[in-house]
């Protein structure tokens, strides 16, 4: 049993996107259809410009990389999700979806609160010949299905039978997710939050460490943390808001 | 009894009812969701054996290590590579996605003469018949490369040809010890965003080495990360420069006073910014122009001078040129290897008449407007190496194999100009010229990157072992003591990521963010 999160350091995170390329590649996220945007397309992993509302010289900004936060109680997508297409696997911590259950009813994106789960609005198309770059561990899922972030799951199970085979159980330390692969600056910390003395679980209790909307009570798995005061204080606003979409009016 | 109508319908409404109690429903809806999306329509994934292999990231000049998963062939899936001693195991958010590069829609792969379908043989005779009219220049947008021995050759050989390079090209004789920084003031350059070879810029910032002080209008992604943001009007980065070369006891420079006018910022931070920069050392300034070179001159900035490359004395070739430097209408014939620069770059040097040869994997930017253009080969299609770039301490030079095959009637660019010129030469000839002179000066060590620790060059027992583990894929790196510190202004940019096509993933982040994938995307929306 493990309860598998992350740690993601603002301070670190330069906003360059490199977890959001390699996420996408890693799981066979097809290049975006032009008529795709902020709201349609895919990413399962992006990367948020928020800004402290100031202006001119005294306004400061920070990234912050949204993904499924894997909530560990009152998983508001799983409960409403008509056809079991989303399960909170209990023996790692980890929000499952399987698009092959899906329906494409959307009920899960309206209770997300993180804004965290993407439909597919297109079919999947990659130029030709680029299929053969695909990840043969993750199957691209059609148009009509939801999809999120699954902590890379293929990987997991990669290393679950790495494991087996050597005749023991898997650990965090045999696999990561591709962005925490990714972070030139390390910014993401990836662990079983329920090995205490592991450095993961050990940021967890720092005290620039928090959670987005604890309010809700839904115990998410992804923490951030920052030493600056007003980063750490848009965690229960939900007040992040990109600048694109601030700039679109 | 009689069946009325209406038992009928009490019949049917009711069974509807009490199928909605049984697994029937539920199951078919489970059954037509798994095989909508499990039909032979779905895109096929590849299936074979995952083989790993290594190579070098070719998409700019910094050619950073790259590990990549391999199913039939074809990559899949990247990673850095932690033994490759420059890029320290990062790759920026271009480099993971290189392995879709090769399919990108605007991959050419028949020549083209003025956007009409030609012929290998047509343009190797019209560059044959055109560069020795002359005048002609030979651009190589990656200096540094084995190709570009090559072409310095070809230069050498015919007259009126020279070998220029892009004008922000960095020297391999001077590197930038970032390490060493404790402070670094970047004048309005994307230094934690675009500058160098970003995943190892990256790398070092994350370890705290170094404080990062940002003087720029806006607030860009180092601004927004650095420690300090001077917010300056706009363009006046060269007046901030000059400003805090009068607060070191400079000469000059511009008094503190009409800097702190120009630049919107007051005369006490310019002072406190001098004061950081001389007690926090040592210091780096990077940006354009002379006060820069001063500055880093008065602050003794980490910057090395590299001792010359080994095979510098056996590479008879035309010195390189600065493309900026050569006389504008003057040239007739412009073979430009790569796609990045700018058409106003390329034209402003053209007389009347001139052809534009481009060499290039893709049809994109000048290439539009080219005369010709000529297929080549896509990162990780053909044998490459790169010299150690420029925001490096050492001198380093790096071979990454082929890790897929190149498409029919592509060609290397160096050989074909070559060929065409009449010149005799080959890119393995200038190779193996550049590791039998490593070879022979037994300077540095080699790491090669399947997994094996350094060696050092004296140690390895012939030329022919260091030419196996090159070519395997391995990165030599000197070891020899720097020389003297000199100072220059750092290149302003050094690796910029070419404005040609990125990867068809990175333009989500310019479509579905808030995010540029390049610091030119950036600079073109501001």
């Amino acid at each position: 049993m493990a309860r598998y999160g992350m740690v993601i350091d603002l301070d670190r995170c330069t906003g360059c996107g490199a977890c959001m390329v390699a996420c996408a590649a890693e799981n066979n996220v097809p290049p975006a259809e032009p008529r795709a945007n902020q709201r349609t397309g895919i990413t399962p992993l992006r990367v948020y410009r928020v800004s402290n509302g100031e202006s001119g010289a005294a306004e400061r900004a920070a990234f912050v990389p949204m993904m499924c936060m894997h909530c560990g109680e009152h998983t508001p997508c799983e409960s409403v999700c008509p056809q079991q297409a989303v399960e909170l696997d209990r023996a790692t911590g980890i929000v499952d979806q399987m698009p092959q259950r899906c329906l494409g009813c959307r009920y899960c994106m309206a209770a997300c609160p993180y804004h965290a789960r993407y439909f597919n609005w297109f079919d999947p198309a990659w130029p030709a010949g680029m299929e053969r770059t695909l990840n043969p561990g993750v199957a691209p899922r059609t148009r009509g299905v939801v999809e999120k972030c699954d902590f890379c799951h293929a990987r997991l199970h990669a290393a679950e039978e790495r494991a087996a085979a050597e005749g023991r159980n898997v650990s965090a330390a045999d696999w990561k997710p591709a962005c925490v692969e990714a972070c030139p600056s390390q910014a993401i910390a990836f662990g079983d939050l329920d090995e205490r003395e592991s450095e993961t679980a050990k940021l967890t209790r720092d005290p620039q460490s928090f959670r987005w909307l604890v309010k809700l009570h839904t115990d998410p798995k992804v923490y951030y943390r920052s030493r600056r005061a007003w980063v750490r204080a848009l965690a229960d606003q939900g007040g992040a808001v990109p600048r694109k979409e601030a700039r679109n009016g | 009894m009689k069946s009325t109508r209406r038992d009928l319908l009490l019949l049917g409404g009711g069974a509807a009812a009490g199928t909605l109690f049984t697994p029937i429903p539920w199951k078919l809806l489970d059954d037509v969701a798994i095989r909508t999306q499990n039909g032979n329509w779905t895109t096929p994934l590849p299936r074979g054996e995952v083989v790993t292999r290594h190579s070098l990231c070719t998409l700019c000049p910094s050619g950073c290590g790259v590990k990549a998963r391999c199913v039939n062939g074809h990559p899949v899936g990247l990673t850095g590579l932690p033994v490759h001693p420059v890029s320290r195991g990062t790759l920026c958010p271009l480099g993971y996605g290189a392995h879709q590069a090769p399919y990108h829609p605007l991959r050419l792969r028949r020549p083209l003469r003025l956007g009409l379908a030609s012929s290998l043989e047509e343009a190797a005779a019209a560059l044959a018949a055109e560069i020795k009219k002359g005048p002609a220049v030979i651009l190589d947008e990656r200096p540094g490369r084995a190709a570009s021995a090559l072409y310095r050759r070809v230069a050498a050989a015919l007259p009126g040809v020279r070998y220029a390079v892009p004008a922000d090209s960095g020297s391999p004789d001077r590197g930038v010890d970032l390490e060493s920084a404790r402070t670094v003031l970047s004048l309005g350059e994307p230094l934690l965003d675009g500058w160098g070879t970003q995943g190892r810029v990256l790398s070092i910032w994350k370890e705290r080495r170094f404080r990062v002080i940002q003087a720029e209008a806006e607030l860009s992604h180092t601004a927004a990360m650095a420690d300090r943001w001077l917010a300056i009007r706009p363009g006046s980065q060269h007046v901030l420069a000059g400003g805090l070369l009068v607060a070191l006891g400079g000469t000059d420079g511009i008094p503190i006073e009409e800097a702190a006018a120009r630049t919107g910022l007051t005369p006490e931070s310019i002072a406190a910014t001098a004061r950081e920069l001389r007690e926090h050392g040592p210091s780096l300034v990077i940006g354009e122009g002379a006060a820069v070179a001063a500055l880093n001159g008065l602050l003794d900035a980490p910057l090395v001078r590299r001792l010359p490359a080994p095979w510098q004395s056996a590479e008879a070739g035309a010195a390189p040129v600065s493309y900026e430097e050569i006389a504008n209408g003057s040239v007739r014939l412009a073979v430009v290897d790569g796609w990045a620069t700018p058409w106003e770059t390329i034209a402003r040097k053209l007389a009347r008449g001139a052809v534009v040869m481009m060499l290039s994997p893709f049809r994109v930017g000048s290439c539009e407007l080219a005369d010709w253009v000529i297929p080549a080969p896509a990162v990780f299609e053909s044998l490459e190496d790169a010299l150690a770039p420029s925001d490096a301490k050492e001198l380093s030079w790096s071979m990454g194999p082929a890790i897929k095959a190149a498409p029919e009637g592509v060609v290397e660019p160096a050989e074909f100009v070559a060929r065409a010129a009449g010149i005799e030469g080959s890119l393995e000839s200038e190779r193996r010229r550049r590791v039998e002179a490593i070879f022979a000066s037994k300077r540095g060590s080699v790491s090669a990157f399947d997994g094996g620790t350094a060696s050092a060059v004296k140690d390895l027992e012939s030329a022919e072992k260091l030419w196996e583990v090159m070519t395997a894929g391995a990165c030599w790196i000197d070891d020899a003591a720097a020389g003297e510190a000199s100072h220059w202004a750092a290149p302003s940019r050094l690796a910029r990521h070419s404005a040609g096509p990125v990867t068809p993933l990175a333009t989500k982040l310019h479509q579905e963010s808030a995010l540029w994938a390049t610091a030119a995307g950036r600079e073109k929306e501001a």
